[in-house]
C-alpha cells in the first residue's frame, strides 16, 4: 500500500503536476451561474412575449380570418416563441445541475422551479410592456422575424383578401382619408368615412393599427373597420 | 512511538498544508488509501494491481484539483466522489471485463450487509461473507455501490448524496430499490 503514496508522489514530481488555480474554479462556477441565469431571463422573455403576441393576436378568437384549423393553430399560437421558452428552461435546468448545489435538487424540482421564475418574470415583462418592446425591437432588426416568430403581418398584410396593417404617416380629417405606412414599407390612402373605430385607436400621428375593409386599387384602401395593432378582438369588443 | 503532528489535524488543514508542499500529500494518503483501496474493490471487483492504478489516479485527480474542495463539505465525500468517478470511468473503458470475485478482501465485512437488510434472517443467518460477496457481485454497479456505502462503508444519506451526486431522497429509493434486488438474488 506504501507504493500508492510513493508513487503517486513520484508521478506528481516527475510530471510536475500543479494544482489547478483556484480563480479557475471559481471562473467556471461563476460562468455556470451566469449562463443558468441568462437562460431563465430569456425563459422568462420568450413566455412574456409568447403572452404579449397570443393576447394581441386576432386569430386566436376570431376564425373568420382564417381558412382552417391548422392555419388557425399556425397563426394564433406564437409555437416557435413557445419552442423558444421551453428550449431556454432547459438549457436553464442543464447549468443548476451542473451548478455545485445543483444535485441536491430532483429534475422535477428544478424544472418545476425554472418554469415558475419564467411565469412570474415573464407575466411583470408583459405587465410592464417590456415584451412589446423587445417584440418591435425583434421585429424592427431581425430579418424573417415577421415570418417565424410573430405571424401577425402573415394574417394583416393580405390587402386582396381585405387585410391591411401599418402606421398612420398622415391625417385628413376633413376628407376622412388617411395614410399608413404598411408593415412592408407601402404608401396606402385609407378611406375610413363609413368605417367603424374601435375604442382604443385614437387616430394619431405614428399609431400602428389594423384595417378590415377592401382594396379600392393598388394604394387605395376602402376600411369598413379599424383596430389597434395590439389586442385581440376580445379586448377591442370590450373597448368599442 | 513518536507520533505524526499531522495525527490531530483535520483534512481541510492537510489540504491548505499540500498546497504549501506537495510532501505533505503523504498524509492524506495516508489516512485515505486503505478506505478507497477497499471501496474500489468491493464496488468494481477487481485484482490488487488494477485497484492499485486506479487509486494512484484517484489520488492524481485529486491533487490537480485540491483548490475545488470547499471546506464547508465533508472531505471525505469528495474524494469518494473523486473515486467514484474514476470507478465509473474504468467501468466504461472495461465493459467487458470478467468481475473477479475471488479476493477475498476482508470478506467479514459483507456480514454487515445480510444482517443490516434484514432479509429472512432466519435463510441468510448462516450465509458466510463469501456467498454475499458473490449475490453483490451479480447486482447492477449502482445497486452495489449504494449498498456498500450505506452498509459497508457506514455512510449517511447525506454523504452517499454528495459522492453520488444525486438528491437525497433519491438515495433512499436507490437503496430500497437495491435491497430489493439483493433479495430477488438471494431468493
Amino acid at each position: 500500500m506504501e507504493e500508492v503514496s510513493k508513487n503517486t508522489l513520484q508521478q506528481i514530481k516527475k510530471e510536475n503536476i500543479k494544482p489547478i488555480p483556484k480563480w479557475q474554479f471559481l471562473l467556471k462556477d461563476s460562468l455556470v451561474w451566469g449562463l443558468f441565469a441568462i437562460n431563465l431571463i430569456l425563459g422568462s422573455i420568450g413566455f412574456a412575449i409568447s403572452l404579449y403576441i397570443l393576447g394581441s393576436n386576432d386569430v386566436l378568437l376570431d376564425t373568420s380570418l382564417v381558412k382552417n384549423a391548422w392555419e388557425w393553430i399556425i397563426l394564433s399560437i406564437p409555437i416557435a416563441w413557445i419552442l423558444l421558452t421551453i428550449l431556454f428552461v432547459f438549457i436553464a435546468y442543464y447549468n443548476f445541475k451542473h451548478t455545485k448545489e445543483g444535485y441536491r435538487f430532483t429534475v422535477v424540482k428544478i424544472f418545476l422551479m425554472n418554469i415558475v421564475v419564467s411565469i412570474v418574470l415573464g407575466v411583470v415583462m408583459n405587465g410592464f410592456g417590456l415584451s412589446q418592446k423587445l417584440n418591435t425591437i425583434f421585429s424592427d432588426n431581425i430579418p424573417f422575424y415577421n415570418h417565424t416568430m410573430d405571424l401577425r403581418s402573415e394574417v394583416w398584410m393580405r390587402p386582396e383578401s381585405g387585410y391591411l396593417a401599418g402606421s398612420i404617416v398622415d391625417i385628413n380629417s376633413d376628407t376622412k382619408i388617411l395614410k399608413i405606412e404598411d408593415l412592408k414599407g407601402k404608401i396606402w390612402d385609407i378611406l375610413y368615412q363609413d368605417a367603424t373605430v374601435k375604442g382604443r385607436v385614437v387616430l394619431e400621428l405614428g399609431e400602428e393599427i389594423k384595417i378590415v375593409g377592401n382594396a379600392v386599387s393598388d394604394n387605395v384602401f376602402e376600411a369598413s373597420e379599424i383596430r389597434p395593432w395590439v389586442g385581440n378582438g376580445r379586448q377591442m369588443q370590450e373597448n368599442s | 512511538m513518536k507520533r505524526s503532528p499531522t495525527k490531530e489535524k483535520t483534512d481541510y488543514e492537510i489540504v491548505l498544508q499540500i498546497l504549501e508542499n506537495v510532501d505533505d500529500y503523504k498524509y492524506l494518503i495516508e489516512r485515505y488509501e486503505k478506505k478507497l483501496f477497499i471501496y474500489i474493490q468491493r464496488i468494481l471487483y477487481v485484482n490488487k494491481e488494477d485497484t492499485e492504478d486506479i487509486l494512484q489516479e484517484v489520488f492524481i485527480k485529486a491533487y490537480r484539483n485540491l483548490n475545488s474542495y470547499d471546506p464547508k463539505y465533508n472531505f471525505s465525500s469528495w474524494i469518494y466522489r473523486i473515486t467514484h468517478n474514476e470507478a465509473i470511468s474504468f467501468l466504461r473503458a472495461n465493459k467487458k471485463r470478467q468481475l473477479d470475485i475471488s479476493n477475498d478482501i476482508e470478506n467479514n465485512i459483507f456480514d454487515t450487509i445480510a444482517s443490516d437488510i434484514d432479509i429472512e434472517k432466519e435463510a441468510i443467518k448462516d450465509w458466510d461473507s463469501k456467498k454475499v460477496h458473490e449475490v453483490l457481485a451479480k447486482l447492477d454497479e449502482k445497486y452495489r455501490e449504494v449498498l456498500v456505502l450505506k452498509y459497508i462503508e457506514e455512510k449517511d444519506y447525506n454523504e452517499i448524496s454528495e459522492i453520488l451526486q444525486v438528491p437525497s431522497g433519491t438515495v433512499g429509493s436507490l437503496i430500497n430499490r437495491a435491497k430489493d434486488k439483493f433479495k430477488k438474488l438471494v431468493k
